[in-house]
């Protein structure tokens, strides 16, 4: 793979260099800004968090999971639920819903990859878990049934909410710059180049000696913690969840979007997605709602086709390849002309 | 008891027409195709809208949505999914989720989330203690008629032909001088029209929603991956297992609960069986 920019290759330093003006510049906006784009600040770094979350097993590994949503919603109902019926900080929550989150990730990957569920039927997979737990969730009272359930709002530090909200958004923040470091760090390290060994050609990794369970099952595992951490704080912050919500298919689809219209597999592309897409969303949701709902969701749709049709690499890449087709000349030095390039999309 | 049963193996007639559809479009594009129930839900709009606005009969309603159908499928897969059917094999499965978001907010946003039903006057009869709506009689020829229909269009006709033998070999058959793009849009056309044919002998006793859609998509998946990924009399025999099973599941379970019980059902295939209760056999 030729990469036209030093930012997705560097080493670790690079990357960490990079962000350090980043965070600078979010904190910066969290402190000045109106209330009302601070709010959209942290859906947009929580959602960053969840695609990048994703990213790790969708992207870097291969695996198409199209059942995400699921790890949402076990973190928000473990929080919520640990929390109006027992007491326990949401804090303490976060660290409840990160195992039971790997948990089920566990389960599921010593199911499905013990059994060499790939590709398409990998992501059929990972959808009927999530829709399983889904209508089990709005079958049982216990959990609230199909309305859902209510925390109760205390505004307490120590029961991970705030009365100021703008304390959300730097909550949001830490996610989000840990989940980039974890990404850069894993990325780069042996279980990182397994991962991307496997993406390319999983039969090819196998035979060079990698443990394609193992490394399958790490991606999913650690991911799934992520995603399930996030749950809990999108709990905190919304206070009321219902199943459909957090279990459906279209938190799934609203997560892989971001990640592959950015560039899955690649370290800031989810990010980048997130940037693009999440204002565009909210412009629509807020212009066109008289129009009925759903708008958005035509827009991702079409978004979504659009993007695998023109830029399956991601957008990041597509701006940075323009840049580098201008500058590369076609035909290589030695006269062969340059091959089409083929890259996975992930 | 009895009559679930009965019931089930009713409606599996219409499972196994729509899963006959997507087993085409699997067995012959290798496409996991999620906007397949989406098309069986624009098509029930289509039946509604025909017989409640034009005031057509509604089973004469076919005449005008199968032909619109198969034109409309031809249409969103020239120029939807076949540019990206050539990629890596996820690629084709996230543009027709793509689709099936469309289509769904389409109709969510053009007639609301409310659900519309036909009030057909089919008259029902018991035999033996056990009530057969006409309507569902007639589903269930009809379904099976048209899966005949197709199974003689695959094996007899000179399309047909066309059809399998790109399923085998797309290259062999584009050497052989067949236009294997134009015979794929054809495939996607027809199973189009087949969930026409199922649209209209579903409404009148179904219901048709923005997210009945993906209901159907789901279960024509557990119907095609039961009857094993591409063989065609498996989907038949399979659409009434999922049918029986789940008038059975909602016998005995209560709410949606059955609902998660075929998605654990279709895991446990998928992960055991991946070729099926009967083995996999191509077209």
């Amino acid at each position: 793979m030729r990469m036209p920019a030093s930012l997705f290759r560097a080493p670790i330093s690079v990357a960490v260099v990079t962000l350090v003006p980043i965070v600078v510049a979010l904190i910066a906006f969290g402190a000045f800004a109106d209330q009302y784009y601070v709010d959209i600040g942290f859906q947009m770094l929580l959602f960053a968090f969840l695609a990048q979350a994703w990213n790790l097993v969708g992207g870097f590994t291969g695996q198409l999971s199209l059942g995400h949503a699921m790890f949402v919603g076990v973190g928000a109902y473990t929080a919520i639920l640990l929390f109006t019926r027992l007491q326990i900080s949401p804090w303490v929550g976060l660290g409840i819903a990160g195992l039971l989150g790997g948990l089920l990730a566990f389960i599921i990957g010593l199911l499905f990859f013990r059994y060499k569920l790939r590709g398409s039927f990998f992501a059929l997979g990972t959808l009927a878990v999530s829709q399983i737990l889904l209508y089990i969730v709005i079958n049982t009272p216990a959990l609230g049934g199909s309305s859902g359930i209510t925390s109760v709002f205390t505004s307490e530090f120590a029961d991970l909410q705030f009365t100021e909200r703008r304390s959300y958004y730097f909550a949001a923040l830490v996610f989000f710059v840990v989940g980039i470091l974890l990404t850069v760090l894993l990325r780069y390290s042996g279980i990182g180049l397994r991962w991307l060994a496997i993406r390319e050609d999983e039969d090819a990794a196998d035979a060079a000696g990698v443990n394609l369970i193992g490394a399958k099952m790490s991606a999913l595992v650690i991911s799934a913690a992520l995603t399930s951490m996030g749950g809990v704080l999108f709990a905190q912050y919304l206070l009321h969840i219902s199943p459909q919500h957090v279990f459906g298919v279209a938190l799934s689809v609203q997560i892989i979007l971001y990640a592959i219209f950015g560039g899955s597999g690649t370290v800031w592309g989810p990010t980048a997605g997130v940037l693009i897409l999440y204002p565009l969303y909210e412009y629509l949701r807020i212009e066109l709602s008289d129009i009925g709902g759903g708008v958005d969701l035509i827009a991702s749709g079409a978004v979504l086709m659009i993007a695998l049709r023109f830029f399956p690499q991601g957008a990041l890449l597509y701006v940075a390849s323009l840049g580098s087709r201008a500058l590369k000349p076609i035909a290589l030095a030695d006269g062969r002309v340059r091959p089409r390039r083929r890259r996975r999309s992930g | 008891m009895i009559q679930a049963i009965v019931d089930g193996l009713l409606i599996g007639g219409v499972y196994a027409l729509i899963g006959v559809s997507l087993t085409l479009v699997f067995g012959v594009l290798r496409l996991i195709n999620f906007a397949h129930g989406d098309l069986l839900m624009m098509g029930m709009y289509g039946v509604y809208f025909a017989h409640t606005r034009l005031g057509i009969a509604i089973y004469v309603t076919a005449l005008l949505v199968v032909p619109l159908l198969f034109v409309f499928g031809a249409f969103i897969f020239r120029f939807g999914v076949r540019p990206v059917l050539r990629g890596p094999e996820i690629r084709p499965l996230l543009v027709t989720l793509g689709l099936s978001l469309i289509l769904q907010n389409v109709a969510l946003s053009l007639f609301s989330p409310e659900t519309f039903t036909v009030r057909a006057s089919g008259s029902s009869f018991t035999i033996g203690g056990i009530l057969l709506g006409q309507p569902h009689l007639i589903a269930l020829a009809a379904s099976i008629a048209t899966v005949l229909f197709l199974f003689w269009l695959l094996q007899r006709t000179d399309i047909g032909r066309k059809i399998r033998s790109s399923s085998e070999d797309r290259d062999a058959a584009a050497l052989c001088g067949i236009n294997v793009d134009r015979v794929f849009t054809l495939t996607f056309g027809l199973a189009a029209a087949c969930l026409g044919v199922a649209a209209v002998v579903l409404m009148p006793f179904y219901y048709t929603s923005p997210s009945v859609g993906f209901l159907f998509t789901l279960i024509a998946f557990i119907v095609v991956v039961l009857g094993g990924l591409g063989s065609f009399f498996g989907a038949l025999i399979a659409g009434f297992v999922v049918g029986l099973s789940e008038s059975l599941g909602t016998f005995f379970l209560e709410g949606s609960y059955s609902r998660a019980l075929i998605f654990a059902v279709f895991v446990a295939i998928l992960l055991v069986r991946p070729q099926g209760i009967f083995g996999e056999r191509r077209l």
